[in-house]
């Protein structure tokens, strides 16, 4: 599950236990789900970092992706 | 014509004459033209527009100058791609065309096919042309934006690899999601390769994430060409830093728009700084401010839903509780009403309606007596005053009050009837004639006819005449009258008074 998915979904199941009338189990069951939904989310945020690639013409014209190589970057970051 | 000098001092010339060749005027004038025409061919000269004239036919007569010379121009109304417009006298221009000579005047001149304005006069008259004309076209069409999608994860970066655009970019990318891909196919952005590079990177992240060349399966009828799959991007920025108008040149070429408006995947362009617009920014689906300000719209759904991923935790456990709290409530509510319904309760309810009942019963009934108590005392006192004996005993007062009321009214009336007669009698006396005899006077009459003498003339001498007094009366006769006239007086027969005249 990606991070909007799972955001997505997150905030589905807040508004649903905010303005519906669930039946006990199974507002306990989403509560349960947005929790881990919650930890899911933040997790993906705490492990992400930013990923840079570059699009490269190979010999026969078309487009190939290969690591980005911007030392400068490095450098300066 | 060279010739070996002779001598230091020796400029040729001095030597044997040439043929002289004389010239016609027009044949001079026409080898001049031939000549201006062939060597030096079409022009480009700048300088500053002065004594601008335009005649009806519709050609245009002006002079270029700089500070050191001045030149002759002339703009033929047919020349369709000149801008005349441009020209204005003291508009510093940059003219295209061909040296001549108008042999009429033996003048040299140019004939100008273009003007353009220098330098960042020229780009801003440009920048305004295409403009217009993509405007026309409808490239700017806010029906043709496409919205971003909230959580873009791959974007296409279409920039320099070295320039500072990558590095803001990148940089407010990774501090604001750091789960956030880039890919990148390094171009050119200044200098004159760089509008097709540019270009051709736009085309190539479309066609190497959709597989398409282009959106429009027709351009101008505005229809679109479904995807196939989801494409490997979610949008395309293209972005450059700051810099001059020249320095951002290449954003406002046409083929970079075209790259733009064909693009598959939204485009996001960010060029310069806040102040600079360029073409590419009003073709794209959003144009950034900067850079940076395109790294931060682009990871703002991710960005700001991070706060709230943080506390939603605590939102669900209080949302949790609050709902458990709600069910609690609703389950002792019913169970009050439950106790409510309880068999001995209800009996406890009927007893006390009873006693209730039971009250109501004795304070009515004590009403009740209390009234007939007030009825009954009422025709006590009413039979009371209906009692025999007083009734006789008012019946002979009444009768009592009458009769004394008649003896009243009878003697009242004899009373008033006694006085009249008396009153009556008084008045009787007091016209008796015998009352006026009291006081003195006396009558006379005819002792014959026994008539009342009121005149002297109605005695005649010698008549006997009768006298009656208060008391008793006489005889007399008539002698005469005082005035003498008369008969003479009688003499009295019975003698109480012997001259009754005199």
């Amino acid at each position: 599950m990606t991070y909007e998915e799972a955001l997505t979904r997150l905030e589905t199941i807040v508004q649903a236990m905010e303005s519906e009338e669930l039946p006990l189990e199974s507002m306990l069951a989403r509560f349960e789900e947005g929790m881990n939904l919650s930890k899911a989310c933040q997790a993906k945020l705490a492990e992400a970092e930013l990923k840079i690639k570059q699009l490269e013409q190979t010999q026969d014209g078309t487009l190939a992706v290969k690591p980005a190589s911007l030392p400068e970057l490095v450098s300066e970051a | 014509m060279a010739r070996p000098a002779k001598t230091l001092w020796d400029f040729g010339g001095q030597g044997a004459k040439p043929e002289r060749k004389i010239w016609s005027v027009t044949e001079l004038t026409v080898t001049v033209r031939r000549l201006l025409e062939k060597e030096l061919g079409l022009v480009w000269v700048t300088g500053e527009v002065t004594n601008l004239r335009i005649q009806s036919s519709g050609h245009m007569y002006f002079t270029v100058k700089d500070a050191g010379a001045q030149l002759s121009c002339v703009l033929f109304r047919g020349e369709a791609m000149a801008h005349r417009d441009l020209l204005k006298d003291g508009q510093k221009v940059v003219l295209n065309g061909g040296l001549t000579v108008y042999e009429p005047r033996g003048q040299y001149q140019l004939r100008v096919l273009a003007v353009e304005l220098q330098g960042i006069g020229a780009l801003q008259a440009a920048f305004e042309r295409l403009k217009q004309k993509l405007l026309a076209e409808g490239l700017f069409a806010t029906e043709i934006k496409r919205p971003l999608p909230r959580f873009p994860a791959r974007i296409g970066l279409v920039t320099s690899s070295t320039g500072a655009a990558i590095r803001d970019i990148l940089h407010v990318a990774g501090r604001r999601n750091p789960s956030l891909e880039f890919l990148l196919l390094p171009c050119r952005v200044q200098g004159p390769e760089a509008a097709g590079e540019i270009a051709a990177a736009i085309a190539g992240l479309n066609y190497w994430a959709t597989g398409l060349a282009s959106r429009w399966s027709d351009a101008t009828q505005r229809t679109t060409v479904a995807l196939a799959a989801p494409p490997k991007l979610d949008l395309i920025l293209v972005s450059r830093g700051g810099g001059s108008l020249e320095d951002l040149w290449a954003f406002n070429e046409e083929i970079v728009a075209r790259a733009i408006f064909n693009s598959v995947l939204p485009v996001v362009s960010a060029v310069g700084h806040e102040i600079d617009f360029t073409i590419s920014d009003f073709v794209a689906d959003l144009r950034a401010a900067t850079p940076s300000a395109a790294a931060e719209i682009l990871t703002e759904g991710v960005f700001s839903s991070r706060a709230w991923v943080q506390q939603a935790p605590v939102q669900l456990v209080q949302m949790a509780t609050r709902k458990l709290a709600q069910a609690r409530e609703r389950q002792e509510a019913l169970q009050g009403r439950l106790w409510r319904t309880h068999p001995r309760r209800r009996l406890q309810e009927k007893w006390q309606r009873l006693d209730d009942l039971n009250a109501a019963l004795g304070k009515a009934t004590r009403q009740g007596m209390r009234a007939q108590l007030s009825r009954c005392q009422a025709a006590r006192l009413r039979l009371g005053l209906l009692n025999p004996a007083r009734m006789l005993q008012r019946a002979c007062e009444k009768l009592l009050a009458l009769r004394k009321r008649l003896a009243e009214r009878t003697s009242a009336t004899l009373n008033r009837r006694q006085m009249r007669l008396h009153h009556a009698a008084a008045r009787l006396q007091l016209l008796s004639p015998l009352q006026v005899l009291a006081r003195g006077y006396s009558i006379t009459m005819d002792e014959h006819t026994r008539e009342v003498i009121r005149e002297t003339s109605d005695i005649k001498p010698g008549r006997v005449i009768r006298t009656k007094l208060a008391s008793g009366e006489f005889r007399s006769v008539a002698v005469k009258d005082l005035a003498g006239n008369a008969p003479a007086a009688a003499k009295a027969n019975k003698l109480d008074e012997p001259e009754l005249f005199s």
